[in-house]
């Protein structure tokens, strides 16, 4: 326990200083914010940074090997693979971020009502999470989007729904401990409705826990973009895709394995970065941690 | 005169795995305006569960019986927004962690402007000057700076100070106090008794003051109930009960404060035994096997609360003055 006296009002700059000093201290946290920055980057500013236009084809080139004009290489339809990977970001952040948005818009308020208001209620909904959690997360997401049908906003829909059982558990276990906090008896005794201790007291102290969270679930639904477009249940053709790139790869891994390479490299980096930044981001938000 | 806060026969039982734990049992509190009552007794006594009841806190398992009127209206088995309206507004408590009786991540001007503008129907300017009040009130410098800070920023002492300045937001007419100052140094201690006994004067507040500390009570209370095993041994007014307590309990909680300015090598008196189990009640005096004076009519019967003296209760057998 610290106590900042000495400097008046600058108690929130303090405690920003100390967070970024903890996430400076981490090397794996700062190059996954970098890496996390630069996907985003790609997918925001694809048309000014990727070298070519994703569907222009060069005859000239079919199943080029990377070379000084096409860093890695050509696909089938001389298409250029490095231009291609980076508008495959587009859909894979997308994917990643909004299935996340869904998920969490949907979760957490059923898990704050189940957790806080226990009862009844509260056992149908952690019985039913627990059916759904028997589900593999990919399986989910894989039956759902075969039901939507195939389109990059129906299998991120389909992503969010899947990514929601864990995070109803997580959003109810956080409603469950906090509403027993003593600054939550206090509100009460105080006289406060139901309204103002869920949406004052209860949900902005679990915000860095549902944050963390996030960051889990971002790289879990990039990576699932990818295996629903590599099973055509996702982004269609000629879009590109990271999953939709691999799927076309397949014919010619003999040929030119640089076309399964490279989307295959960029869906394990961009992954490993988000689960990474989310693992700096929870030790650095951990109150107990030391450094 | 008639009470503010009348309570009668309270009883509060918890179904546990051992049985029925019978936590409170036919317990009776007057309150009158701007008197402070002191509670006392050992942990487990009931005291807490006593309080806690009032403004029906305790939790869904506990099983409350008996009356509790809040200047006539009854409070025990009221609707929830009746409750809402009576807590922070009418009747206000004060828990003994102020370490974690704040929400940590607002600061503490918006905590007491929720209090508020839950309440009372007040714009956020008045109430923001309202705010600035009341941390004025519980002596708190610099309230315009320090209501923009977070609970963190501020010592305990602090934080139990701005705990009292929501408690007293919305002029409530009963503070309850729980164990107020047992988690603070004993220098703190002694500011916080200081506010509470200068509110009680500028406002007129009626405090029920919750402790194991009998000094405390000396400080403050007006009058004094003594509990054990989650009934009243006791009830005098605060100087008659120091001057002649007469349950044998409270001579051996009073034998075990120490006094400045004793006799030298005066030894601190423990009372042997520990407090019973609550989770049956003895059909006996519940004081028996720690009591120098149990005989067999304290064994074999449950003393009732009598009269000794005018306003003086005591349920003991065997009452008297050491």
């Amino acid at each position: 326990m610290s106590y900042v006296e000495a400097t008046p009002l600058s108690a929130r700059a303090h405690r920003r200083r100390i967070l970024r000093r903890r996430f400076l201290r981490r090397p794996a946290a700062i190059i996954s914010l970098a890496v996390v920055v630069g996907s985003v980057a790609c997918a925001l500013l694809a048309p000014w940074i990727a070298p070519y236009s994703p569907d222009a084809t060069d005859f000239d080139a079919l199943l080029a090997p990377p070379s000084r004009e096409h860093l890695m290489g050509t696909d089938d339809l001389g298409r250029d693979t490095f231009s291609r990977v980076i508008w495959g970001a587009r859909a894979s952040i997308q994917a990643g971020f909004f299935a996340t948005v869904i998920a969490m818009a949907v979760a957490v308020p059923i898990g704050l009502v189940a957790g806080y208001y226990r009862g009844w209620l509260d056992t149908v909904i952690a019985r039913l999470t627990d059916v759904l959690l028997a589900f593999p997360f990919l399986i989910l997401a894989v039956g759902l989007a075969a039901i939507f049908g195939p389109s990059l906003l129906n299998a991120t829909l389909a992503l969010g729904i899947a990514a929601v059982p864990p995070l109803v558990r997580i959003a109810r276990g956080e409603a469950l401990a906090l509403r027993e906090e003593d600054y939550v008896r206090a509100a009460v005794a105080n006289g406060a409705n139901d309204a103002v201790i869920v949406g004052r007291h209860i949900l902005p102290n679990m915000t860095s826990t549902l944050l963390v969270q996030a960051t889990l679930t971002i790289p879990a639904a990039i990576i699932g973009e990818a295996v629903l477009s590599f099973l055509g249940l996702g982004v269609q053709p000629p879009t590109p895709s990271w999953g939709v790139m691999l799927n076309a790869a397949q014919p010619y891994l003999n040929e030119a394995p640089s076309l399964a390479v490279y989307p295959g490299l960029a869906i394990v980096v961009v992954a490993l970065a988000f689960n990474l930044l989310g693992d700096g981001l929870r030790d650095v938000l951990d109150p107990k941690t030391q450094r | 005169m008639e009470p503010l806060l009348e309570v009668r026969d309270l009883s509060v039982r918890f179904a546990a795995d051992e049985g029925t734990v019978h936590a409170v049992d036919r317990m009776s509190l007057d309150l009158e305006p701007r008197q402070v009552l002191g509670v006392v007794g050992e942990s487990g006594c009931g005291k807490s569960v006593t309080a806690l009841s009032i403004l029906g806190l305790l939790p869904p398992t506990a099983r409350v019986t008996g009356s509790i009127r809040f200047q006539g209206t009854e409070l025990l088995g009221g609707s929830r927004s009746l409750l809402r309206k009576i807590r922070g507004r009418e009747i206000s408590f004060v828990f003994q962690e102020p370490m974690t009786s704040l929400n940590p991540v607002f600061r503490v001007g918006d905590q007491i402007e929720e209090v508020l503008r839950e309440h009372l129907s007040i714009s956020r300017r008045a109430a923001r000057g309202r705010v600035f009040e009341l941390l004025d009130l519980v002596h708190i410098p610099d309230p315009r700076r320090r209501a923009e800070e977070y609970p963190h920023q501020l010592s305990g002492g602090m934080r139990q100070r701005v705990v009292i300045a929501m408690a007293l937001a919305c002029d409530p007419k009963i503070l309850i106090a729980d164990e107020p100052t047992t988690a603070l140094d004993v220098t703190i201690q002694a500011g916080i008794l200081d506010l509470l006994r200068e509110l009680r004067e500028r406002l007129g507040t009626a405090i029920i003051l919750i402790t194991h500390n009998l000094g405390v009570v000396a400080d403050l209370a007006d009058r004094v109930v003594v509990m054990y095993a989650g009934r009243k041994a006791e009830e005098a007014p605060v100087r008659e009960l120091f001057a002649s307590p007469q349950h044998p309990y409270t001579i051996g909680l009073l034998g075990a404060v120490p006094r400045a300015g004793a006799k030298r090598n005066r030894r601190l008196q423990e009372i042997p035994g520990r407090v019973p189990s609550l989770a049956e009640l003895p059909a006996h005096c519940a004081f028996a096997d720690r009591c120098p004076r149990a005989d067999e009519l304290s064994w074999s019967q449950v003393p009732e609360l009598r009269l000794i003296r005018p306003d003086h209760l005591v349920a003991c057998f065997h009452p008297g003055a050491q």
